[in-house]
């Protein structure tokens, strides 16, 4: 469902708020156990705590987990016969595993508690791509990652640099639209000193590099590519032209960053970026929605001031046999589920429902102190924010870039297909390994083995229900 | 009287086993309510054909290695040079042990830290002494250089504290016969020294190996296992195959094979040096 702007807004005033609060089917004094991501992400629930105490007598008791092993604390919850938690926030990737299992569909509960409203006012991407599995809504988002290019304006609207630009190149200085584009702007902008600092600059920062991050970069390149994360008769989609191509251009890029860029942490990217001499930038949303506040985590580094300076665009694609593809990397992001052993799924089902009330939601989303980003379509209109001041240009590209976000592999084993994946693409970009097609066909026989051993049949079923989630989403990856 | 005490070991000391046994011989479905399905030798078989399961433990070997060797070798220097510290030696002592008392995930994150290829103290002090920094926790093989310096840091204290126990039950009187008798340092080191701390290699060594087998937190705070796969250890393969891959019957096989493995290898280790012992 596309709302236009105006539409959003009665949206945000009118149903959603018939949808809202506990009406008749408040809780007496119910205790609820939720597992959260610690640290940005706790006020995602905090901020709701007083409130649903107050009117729904649902109190909770939150249980910290941390991201890496917040999956973990749910399989050995589901494992052991439930208990342990009441509602849990795990990453997307795991819905497979967790929404054939452990989660409980809600769609029961959405209508008894007449909430539908909440629901479609979430923006599709997230609401199709990251709630739903094999036909029921079985979670809801709370915080919608996904990437964009930002580009320094002080280098690429520079009247010098463009025209130093088009006497190499012979084409004008733009944002660029293709990798190959992408590439050469980052070449332009590597080893001189056209930024404020004085100091020689770079043409390109990533996010993170890490091990267990390091797919995100790539997959979205991949699709765009013309690849996909299966075929449907289950064979990795990506172990083919796609699959090297991206990986090659990838590891190209890595002359126009930052030294050592491999083996920074988020922080140390973050600092990089703010250090005022890399040109182009793929990071997350968090960058655009707090580097404004004076007072988020950013403003260390004088977000601020600096963040002025950005300009904001999707990321670049392929173009292909005249098919132009481009796709935004919408890897993590954050889910809340009920345990289907939950004895009180009323209770936790007004938590989702609070926490998917605009006027609710919009205190998690303007808090210089909270990781959540957008994912509600009323999230995205400029008037919310009283404490933040994320630039109109930079929420506009944002929704933009989720018509071709390129979501997170989430079969069941989802875990470890990524993992053998995330190991030869580690394994090629720090020079372990030379040969990019040698590296993915070292993961292809790791994926290969993985859906021999859980079904090859049973992993066929359910990536034909992912794909056609892929479709009903828009996505326009290939289909292999 | 000894009825309850056996029903209690059995319970507590077996009953996990038993229970590895038959995990090891089971997948387990994450879909609601899916039985656990029957495999029999099926999880050890994919073990074996496992590329990574068999990379991990060779990884494992060479860092044992040359972790246990280092340890042992160093924490021997170490505990001649505390043996002939007389005063404040149980403050030193105490100071010693303070590497292995920290909980492992904060020695990792320490290490990670002081390898971190931009703001680390290590490769400041390479730049100073005009070496080129180098991208310890990415690249081979300085990764796992990385490991086996955060391990040698970790354990050798510890292993020094032992042989400090075993260098002070060397009676005096031997070593004095021995010096009267003209022996020099070397052969008072290799005729009296090292026979008399033979049992306390054997201890120090067989902890230390079977920490060095089980490490998960340290190597994986460091690398996560890279680059690429070059340093996923046999501890956190387990891990990942238990719980990121929610393969409870390949984690349980596994867990089987190591206590297998495990077993040989310390019967092997007291066999060579007790054996040893036996012909002093």
């Amino acid at each position: 469902m596309n709302l236009t702007r105006r539409e959003m807004l009665r949206f945000g005033t009118g149903a959603v708020a018939l949808a809202a609060g506990c009406g008749k089917s408040a809780e007496a004094a119910t205790t609820l156990k939720v597992m959260s991501h610690p640290g940005q992400i706790l006020p995602i629930l905090t901020h709701h705590t007083e409130y649903l105490k107050k009117t729904c007598g649902v109190s909770l008791r939150i249980l910290e987990s941390p991201d890496p092993t917040s999956y973990l604390d749910a399989v050995k919850d589901h494992q052991t016969g439930g208990g342990r938690y009441d509602i849990a926030m795990v990453f997307p990737r795991f819905n497979g595993e967790l929404a054939t299992g452990y989660f409980r569909p809600l769609d029961d509960l959405i209508e008894k508690h007449q909430a539908r409203p909440l629901f479609d006012n979430i923006v599709d991407a997230y609401r199709i791509l990251y709630s739903e599995w094999g036909g029921k809504t079985v979670a809801v988002p709370v915080d919608g990652d996904v990437a964009m290019l930002y580009y320094r304006k002080d280098a690429l609207e520079n009247p010098d640099y463009r025209k130093k630009y088009k006497d190499k190149h012979g084409v004008e200085l733009t944002v660029p639209r293709t990798w190959e584009e992408f590439a050469r702007v980052a070449e332009f902008f590597t080893g001189w000193a056209w930024g404020p600092t004085g100091r020689p600059g770079f043409g390109f920062q990533s996010s993170t590099w890490e091990r267990s991050y390091i797919d995100q970069q790539w997959a979205p390149m991949m699709a765009s590519a013309g690849g996909n994360w299966f075929t449907r008769d289950l064979k990795p989609g990506w172990n083919n032209a796609a699959g090297v191509r991206a990986l090659r251009d990838l590891k190209a890029l890595l002359a126009y960053a930052p030294p050592g860029t491999t083996s920074l942490s988020w922080n140390q990217t973050m600092e990089n970026i703010f250090a005022e001499d890399v040109a182009l930038v793929l990071w997350y949303m968090d960058l655009g929605r707090l580097g404004m506040s004076p007072n988020s985590w950013f403003a260390k580094n004088g977000g601020p001031a600096k963040m002025k300076n950005f300009g904001y665009s999707p990321w670049p694609g392929y173009e292909i046999s005249g098919q132009y593809r481009n796709f935004n990397s919408m890897f993590y992001g954050r889910v809340l589920g009920i345990s289907r052993f939950s004895k009180q799924p009323d209770a936790a089902f007004q938590v989702l429902k609070t926490v998917l009330t605009p006027e609710r939601r919009v205190l998690a989303l303007d808090d210089d102190q909270s990781g959540s980003d957008m994912f509600l379509k009323s999230d995205y209109d400029p008037a919310v924010f009283k404490k933040l001041s994320p630039p109109r240009e930079f929420l506009e590209t944002a929704r933009r870039v989720l018509d071709n976000g390129f979501p997170e592999m989430q079969l069941p084993g989802a875990g470890e297909y990524l993992d053998a994946l995330q190991g030869q693409i580690h394994s090629f970009l720090t020079g372990n390994e030379s040969d990019p097609a040698k590296a993915l066909q070292a993961a292809a026989d790791r994926w290969e083995a993985i859906t021999d051993r859980l079904g090859r049949e049973r992993q066929a079923t359910y990536w034909a229900e992912v794909t056609s989630r892929y479709k009903r989403a828009g996505l326009k990856v290939a289909e292999l | 009287m000894i009825a309850p005490a056996a029903a209690l070991f059995l319970a507590v000391g077996t009953g996990p086993l038993l229970y590895a046994l038959y995990a090891s011989m089971h997948a387990f479905p994450s879909e609601a309510d899916a039985a656990p399905e029957w495999r029999g030798a099926g999880n050890f078989i994919d073990l074996s054909r496992d590329p990574q399961f068999l990379q991990s433990m060779g990884v494992t070997g060479v860092v044992t290695v040359l972790a246990v060797a280092l340890q042992l070798g160093l924490g021997f220097v170490l505990a001649l040079a505390l043996n002939r510290v007389h005063r404040g030696r149980g403050v030193i002592v105490s100071l010693l042990l303070i590497p292995s008392a920290i909980a492992p995930i904060v020695a990792g994150i320490a290490w990670w830290m002081l390898f971190s290829a931009r703001t680390g103290p290590v490769n400041a002090l390479l730049e100073i002494a005009g070496i080129p920094s180098v991208e310890w926790t990415v690249t081979m093989p300085w990764a796992l250089i990385a490991i086996v310096t955060a391990l040698v840091w970790q354990w050798t204290p510890f292993v020094a504290v032992i042989l400090l126990g075993g260098l002070t039950t060397i009676p005096p009187s031997v070593v004095e016969a021995a010096r009267l008798d003209g022996a020099g340092p070397w052969r008072t080191l290799r005729h009296i020294t090292l026979p008399y701390l033979r049992p306390f290699f054997l201890v120090a060594g067989l902890l230390m190996i079977i920490e060095m087998v089980r490490l998960y937190e340290v190597p994986f705070y460091l690398t996560q296992g890279g680059p690429g796969n070059e340093t996923v250890l046999s501890g956190i393969y387990l891990f990942k195959l238990a719980f990121n891959f929610r393969n409870f019957g390949g984690a349980s096989a596994m867990a089987l094979l190591f206590v297998i493995v495990l077993t040989a290898i310390a019967s092997l280790y007291v066999r060579l040096v007790a054996g040893k012992e036996r012909t002093v």
